[in-house]
């Protein structure tokens, strides 16, 4: 028998090694009393090149197998990708719908109306005076004539008004403030009807203020729906993630009886999830392309008959990036979710 | 290598597979595990593979108490031994090289390594020529002689094999056994489930007897 005293002392010694060294295979606790600090490094290089080899690996076999079937793939994507257009697209609308704002801001002034009787000596009087209270940017006088011909060319009733004995308008005056926050403006327009000469100052940043709620609604829903779609991409993912893993279960039961640990186990499927995720990301890309192209033509038609032009943003390189990052995150989450779930139901037989 | 001291295992509270188990395995010994089915063989592998915890008792492998083995720590333990399944385990949409490699490939073996590795254990068990092959393509015998280059291939301290003929006829056998000597011979230890007492007599290993969950007899034991 091969049994003797010496290999039952070291069994004895081995029942007392700390549960440290569990993670030591046996044959290593032999030999480490030779080795030194230096092998130890390149056991850990060593490691960390397995550890790289073997993502490499996984995410290259994850991505075959993608291949393998692309119709199933494809059509896992495309829901993805759907799911992001939506908030994608609103966003980029809100986005349009900002620069619009920047716009109005631009124009954000205060009409000053002079009283009827006052003449060209006093409107310059006034002007100096407007111009020395804080938050003035500028200002410009309008003549009683000028403003009538304004009126005229903006209504288009010359015959009516032409038929009137003297100009009922007054003197007025654009002021630009140069602080345009609605606040400052009110605060600005009750100090200007403060001043001698003047009869009315008008504000009118109702209308800019209700666009701007809007346009904060607007962001609001876009994130709520970007929160809800991105749930929905996770559940996508993780639900054909989940069918993968049942159908590689008698796989992962095998690989977890010879030793491995959950992270090798999980390591495809998330390249998966990823996968997953990028693609979806690049066909949200591509639909949000075609989409812009279709729109495109009616939008900068109807734009040119405002007499504007206008074109429908797109999303640039840094979008463009965002977008990928985050379907791609959300693929992987959506797979370790699935994953993680269903490694805790299988048990090797 | 094995230590069970007053081992007991229940499943569902009920039902008693194991009871009152002590026994023994030194390093570099070989056992045979035997008795009718539902004795408890199987009962017993899956404790020292730690695929279950003991309900009553200490399960010592390898300077391991299992039940004190932390989750993140099995698959490490797990490394350390060896097993060769009855229904061989094999993944069937891999070669058989890749089946063999597959430990390796957990340990993250360098693949040069692992490769000239996997042609050693496949030479060993006379399947070398067939590395190329898928399993569905060999016969039951060679199927298992595959399982057994992977149990081996990363030279575990400790080799288990559940029911290793189960299939096989009496010469195919005799040749899976005489290969689990030759690996016993070079050190490892070898602990087999096997019901072949015809087999398992003509051997002369230690032979441990299992009825009712309980050790009836050890024989051949020093």
């Amino acid at each position: 028998m091969r049994t003797s005293a010496t290999p039952k002392r070291r069994q004895g010694a081995a029942l007392k090694t700390p549960r440290k060294a569990a993670v030591k295979p046996a044959v290593d606790k032999a030999q480490a009393p030779q080795r030194g600090a230096r092998s130890q490094q390149t056991r850990f290089t060593s490691r960390l090149r397995a550890w790289g080899r073997h993502h490499r690996s996984m995410a290259w076999d994850s991505f075959q197998r993608l291949v393998r079937y692309p119709l199933g793939n494809l059509l896992t994507m495309l829901a993805i990708a759907i799911a992001l257009v939506l908030p994608a697209a609103l966003w980029l609308t809100l986005d349009s719908a900002r620069l619009l704002d920047a716009e109005l801001d631009e124009s954000a002034t205060l009409t000053v109306y002079l009283e009827l009787s006052a003449d060209d000596a006093q409107s310059l009087r006034i002007e100096e005076a407007v111009n020395a209270e804080p938050n003035v940017l500028e200002t410009q006088l309008i003549s009683a004539e000028q403003g009538m011909a304004e009126f005229q060319q903006a209504l288009g009733l010359d015959d009516a008004l032409a038929g009137l004995e003297s100009n009922p308008l007054p003197i007025s005056m654009v002021v630009r403030p140069e602080n345009v926050d609605p606040v400052a403006m009110q605060q600005l327009a009750a100090r200007l009807e403060a001043l001698s000469g003047v009869d009315e100052v008008r504000l009118d940043l109702a209308w800019v203020e209700r666009l701007r709620n809007l346009a904060e609604l607007g962001r609001r829903v876009a994130l709520a729906l970007g929160a809800l779609f991105g749930l929905g991409v996770l559940l996508v993912v993780g639900n054909t993630i989940r069918l993968s893993v049942e159908s590689r279960r008698r796989e992962i039961e095998v690989v977890m009886l010879i030793g491995a640990t959950h992270a090798f186990v999980r390591r495809p499927f998330l390249y998966s999830g990823a996968w997953y995720g990028l693609g979806g990301g690049l066909l949200a890309l591509g639909l949000l392309g075609v989409g812009n192209h279709w729109l495109s033509l009616p939008v900068a038609a109807l734009a040119a008959s405002y007499g504007a032009s206008f074109s429908l943003p797109q999303l640039d390189v840094t979008g463009s990036t965002i977008l990928l990052s985050c379907s791609t995150l959300l693929g992987w989450l959506g797979a370790w979710l699935a994953v993680t779930r269903h490694l805790s139901s299988i048990r090797p037989r | 290598m094995i230590a069970f001291e007053h081992v007991g295992k229940r499943y569902g509270g009920r039902f008693e597979a194991l009871a009152h188990l002590n026994f023994r395995v030194a390093r570099g010994e070989m056992v045979f595990l035997t008795g009718h089915s539902g004795a408890g063989k199987s009962s017993l592998l899956r404790l020292v593979m730690r695929l279950e915890k003991p309900s009553r008792g200490r399960v010592v492998v390898a300077g391991h108490d299992i039940a004190q083995l932390h989750a993140s720590q099995v698959p490490f333990y797990r490394r350390q031994i060896g097993v060769v399944f009855q229904d061989h385990q094999l993944l069937f949409d891999r070669s058989i090289f890749q089946n063999v490699s597959l430990p390796l490939e957990i340990q993250g073996v360098e693949p040069r390594e692992a490769a000239r590795r996997v042609r050693a254990a496949l030479d060993k068990v006379g399947l070398l020529h067939r590395e190329k092959a898928l399993p569905i393509e060999l016969s039951g015998g060679e199927q298992q002689r595959v399982g057994i280059a992977r149990a081996v291939v990363n030279k575990p301290a400790l080799l288990l094999a559940d029911e290793p003929t189960g299939n096989l006829d009496p010469q195919l056998s005799a040749d899976i056994m005489a290969l689990f000597e030759d690996f016993n011979r070079i050190g490892t230890t070898v602990m087999i489930a096997s019901h072949d007492l015809a087999l398992i007599a003509r051997l002369r290993h230690r032979i441990l007897r299992l009825s009712d969950g309980r050790l009836v007899a050890d024989e051949g034991a020093v």
